[in-house]
């Protein structure tokens, strides 16, 4: 009771015109922001900081704003995915696998309208959580060390196998380039350059958006280019906009699932929504997906990581709001903005400033509406994307992503480097390789890594660290069951088969 | 075929990446797992995967004719010179460059490839330059009319 | 008539103008070695922009983000290829100094720009839980010579970042022999390392204020120590600094400007001038304070020095620990 007289408050806050407009603005800008690839919230909020505040916006409406950017990028960088095949960051892969089939085949319009849906329950279901939940699950971001973090991405990669399709091996030998890939770079921990061929360029590792633009957006400019020599103009089909009846209810039970997963996985520091829409696309085609239509665009293959990485975004505001330590690079942005305006999140922020806690809560809940009343109509508009014609929509394409990747490094050398794995996307596209796992594989294996030398420095070199806590207990118990599960069903069938070949 | 192609070219990838590993011994601070131990079980990984992929059962790919091959090949070369020339004239003639060409390739009017590369570039400069604060190249020619 | 009259007096203007003030900065361009949203880059949107305000310097100050190698990427490029433009900013803080001790930015050295100001600096802290078994820093030092690897150290920054080198600058006025043998784990910023803190994994934390404050305020962090000349404001006012209690330490980790080599002392006088007033400036104070940035200036050629020295004493530093 307590809580909601409080949102109800933070609504009067919220819902003054002013609010609104700020609300409006941020969703949209943060739209478009998010359908550029390579942007991203992160670099889009790191640009406005500056601006709020030589206008001298009043806290509450930038923490508004922000947020609003922050999940209408989300959601933006879910047009161009589905439309284009361009996910701009590794959050989106997971999209993109059902979602540009879907629009391929003429249904860009449900895609993107259950993108817009699954988003918005996502980004409900995960405010919901904040609301009650907030400093409960700070405790479980605290209790999350770096042996929690190491099993939890052995969890991630074990239920890999959902991404490969019918190509297993081909699938983990994606994530073996990608885990070569993630080695590129100076290792934080002990100093030295791997694989960097003494290129300075080389020393952070490889920028996510670089790669993931390059595998997946470069490689379909060129695919399209040579479609046109051989098959003419292609045929664009655009079908019917909206969602039915029986496709929503149908991804129901799936978008709540995955909200639940996205928001426990997004409070988990550093985690995020990577992980979670992935994880969330894994398990559904685990429960749902019986007649193995996942990866031809399959409508709740694109509502559970659609509501998984809403919701993720959500969830990482907590350890921000609670214990002041960012989630994301995006929040870690948002914190220096409220520090330099006097207000310190941590825990006590909820007690002190009650007032604006509540109103941003509010104002995600208005957020999410306004996410959803605007982009829905906004479908059909968005779907004509794809009826410029292709001498257009192609170079625009090659020359949206390039221009936001050099905008945002001024490096000759990222361009380079984006040209090559659009060559080597085509590659594989042509010899049937997966590319999901390598953007799985070049987020994860560096955290992967990293967990497990951290763990082993904290506790002084014993491995035993490894199977300390009940929760890290609890992981292995999830590893041993989606690696064997599987296995076990395998050999069933087998003797199944052998069976029925004696009788 | 192609699959064996890639299977050897994985295989040599994989040992290339695995002996580098070995070379990693940090001079100075280390932890407990040191720097070599995850590329070389990168390596370890990949190494049994090839060989399954060189002999397990395949399928024939369709292969692009080799017409598609010069038209890939083309639009390939024409983001590198972009990557190569960008800071020199510039992000709008760049830009313009490779609309131009790209429309040739789709067969396009060559004054509507032109339109579309101008308004495109205009857009996307006044986009990322004027609305978002980020820095893109004038290029030296334009740099000096200011 | 009234045409030529007006054009005579603009010329006049020009030319009065140009004598007064041979060096006037324009299109002025700040690198960010960083992606938008990190250190630098607030260095480069926030406080640049100020220079604009004050006059300074004519027009906007536009930003360019230049990532890589943790600054070495735009420090090659400076060095390479922007010799003498005086309408350029770098933004640098001490990681930039800390790899340049380190060699790590391909061979060039510190002498190799015209380091121009720091602006403000976020000193260091020793930090540990509210419920540790080490009370003061005598404990905390007492232990560690006691058994160099008896305790865990964490913070934000690369094994040879400045988190490691506050510890070990501490680990070393402390008497400590074998600096090779004290733990540190690294983590991708101050807030997950705090996190390790505040879960009971690990023993102390050598971040710096900022990044810190709002676990100070909340108590979920205490401090023992601050790496700074003196006593800092606020919540930390209670707390000691190192030098007080006998270790010669100092870990401001300070924000601030260089320019490329080749400009003339003329535009290095100009630019150094414009960054005292900056320094001075009531707007810079706020902006400085609301980011948890404290005090700490050196323009021109005393930045210069301070740099140099800086680097010097931290190559010193990593010799002895065969790096």
């Amino acid at each position: 009771m307590d809580a909601f007289q409080s949102l109800m408050q933070g609504f009067s806050g919220a819902l003054i015109p002013i609010n609104l407009l700020v609300v409006f603005l941020g969703v949209t800008a943060g739209t478009v922001i998010g359908m550029l690839p390579g942007i991203g919230p992160i670099n889009g909020i790191a640009i406005l900081i500056p601006i709020t505040f030589a206008l001298g916006i009043d806290p509450t409406a930038m923490l508004i704003l922000f947020a609003g950017i922050y999940y209408g990028a989300q959601y933006g960088n879910s047009i161009s995915t589905i439309l284009l095949n361009v996910p701009g960051t590794p959050s989106s892969v997971a999209t993109a696998l059902d979602g540009h089939p879907m629009a391929k085949s003429g249904r860009a319009g449900p895609a993107l309208a259950i993108s817009a849906i699954a988003s918005f329950v996502g980004g409900t279901v995960a405010v919901i959580g904040l609301m009650f939940l907030a400093p409960v699950l700070s405790k479980w971001a605290i209790r999350f060390g770096p042996a929690e973090y190491f099993v939890l991405i052995l969890f991630t990669f074990t239920m890999l196998s959902a991404l490969s399709g019918k190509q297993f091996i081909k699938g983990l030998l994606a994530t073996g380039i990608g885990l070569m890939l993630a080695t590129i770079g100076i290792d934080g921990g002990t100093g030295i350059p791997r694989y960097t061929f003494g290129h300075l360029a080389f020393y952070d590792g490889l920028d996510f958006a670089v790669v993931t633009i390059g595998l997946f957006a470069i490689s379909e400019v060129f695919l399209l280019i040579e479609q046109t020599q051989t098959a003419g103009e292609v045929n664009t089909k655009l079908g019917r906009v909206m969602v039915t009846l029986k496709e929503f209810l149908s991804c129901w039970w799936g978008m709540i699932r995955s909200a639940v997963t996205g928001f426990l996985i997004g409070v988990l520091p550093g985690a995020g929504a990577t992980i979670a829409s992935f994880m969330a696309y894994a398990t559904e085609q685990r429960l749902v997906d019986k007649k193995g239509t996942f990866g031809t665009g399959d409508i709740r293959a694109v509502a559970a990581p659609e509501s998984a990485n809403n919701a993720a975004v959500s969830g990482a505001l907590i350890p921000m709001l609670t214990l002041g330590v960012p989630g994301s690079g995006t929040t870690a942005v948002i914190l220096g903005a409220l520090l330099a305006l006097n207000l310190n999140p941590g825990p006590l922020f909820i007690v002190q400033h009650a007032d604006m806690f509540w109103t941003l809560i509010a104002s995600m809940y208005i957020g999410n509406i306004m996410l959803l009343v605007l982009n829905l109509p906004l479908v059909g508009l968005f779907v004509k994307v794809l009826l410029i014609p292709r001498y257009i929509l192609v170079p625009g394409v090659a020359m949206i992503s390039y221009g936001a990747i050099y905008a945002a490094s001024s490096s000759m050398t990222d361009l380079m480097l984006m040209t090559g794995f659009g060559l080597l996307g085509y590659l594989m596209r042509k010899t049937d390789f997966p590319l999901a796992p390598v953007i799985l594989a070049l987020v994860l294996g560096p955290m992967m890594e990293t967990s497990l030398r951290r763990a082993l420095s904290l506790s002084n070199g014993d491995w035993g660290v490894l199977f300390a806590s009940p929760l890290v207990l609890v992981l292995w118990g999830l590893v041993a069951v989606s690696a064997f599960v599987p296995l076990i069903r395998t050999l069933r069938r087998a003797r199944q088969y052998n069976d029925s070949e004696q009788h | 075929m192609s699959d064996r192609i890639v299977a050897v070219m994985l295989l040599v990838l994989a040992l290339l990446f695995g002996f580098q590993a070995w070379a990693y011994v940090p001079i100075g601070f280390t932890d407990h797992l040191g720097a070599r131990v995850f590329p070389l079980a990168v390596a370890l990984f990949m190494l049994p995967l090839t060989l399954v992929l060189f002999f397990g059962r395949h399928v024939a790919g369709a292969w692009p004719s080799a017409r598609a091959w010069r038209v890939v090949f083309l639009a390939l070369s024409v983001l590198v010179v972009y990557a190569l020339v960008i800071e020199f004239v510039g992000f709008l003639i760049a830009t313009m460059g490779v609309f131009i060409v790209y429309g040739m390739l789709y067969g396009a009017r060559w004054w509507k490839t032109i339109i579309a590369g101008v308004v495109a570039s205009l857009i996307l400069y006044f986009l990322f330059v004027w609305a978002l604060d980020m820095y893109l190249p004038l290029g030296a020619l334009f740099e000096e009319l200011l | 008539m009234k045409m030529l009259k007006v054009f005579a007096l603009v010329c006049a203007f020009l030319f009065v103008q140009q004598s007064a003030m041979a060096f006037e900065p324009r299109n002025v361009l700040c690198i960010a070695p960083s992606d938008p949203g990190g250190g630098w880059d607030f260095t480069c949107r926030n406080m640049a922009p100020i220079l604009s305000d004050l006059d300074l310097v004519k027009g906007r100050i536009r930003t360019q983000n230049m990532p890589g190698a943790g600054g070495g990427v735009a420090y090659a490029h400076v060095v390479g290829q922007q010799k003498g433009n005086a309408n350029l900013l770098v933004a640098a803080s001490t990681a930039t100094t800390t790899r340049l001790a380190q060699k790590m930015f391909q061979g060039f050295d510190a002498d190799d720009v015209r380091w121009l100001a720091a602006l403000g600096a976020d000193y260091g802290i020793v930090a540990v839980s509210p419920n540790s078994r080490f009370k003061t820093l005598d404990d905390l030092v007492a232990a560690l010579k006691d058994n160099p690897a008896g305790m865990s150290f964490v913070g934000g920054s690369a094994v040879g970042g400045w988190d490691h080198l506050k510890m070990l600058m501490l680990a070393d006025a402390a008497g400590v022999e074998n600096l090779k043998a004290v733990r540190y784990t690294s983590f991708s910023s101050g807030g997950p390392a705090i996190i390790e803190i505040m879960g009971g994994r690990a023993d102390v934390f050598t971040g710096d204020v900022s990044e810190s404050l709002t676990q100070l305020e909340a108590g979920s962090l205490k401090v023992l120590a601050v790496l700074g000349d003196a006593r800092l404001p606020g919540v930390l006012a209670d707390v000691p600094t190192a030098k007080e209690l006998g270790y010669d330490v100092i870990g401001a980790n300070w924000r601030g400007f260089y320019l490329p080599a080749g400009v003339s002392d003329e535009q290095y006088a100009y630019w150094s001038d414009a960054m005292k007033k900056l320094a001075a400036s009531e707007k810079f104070k706020t902006l400085r304070e609301q980011n948890g940035l404290a005090a700490f200036e050196r323009t021109g050629t005393e930045m210069d020095e301070f740099v140099l020295n800086q680097v010097k004493s931290l190559e010193k530093l990593f010799a002895r620990m065969g790096q």
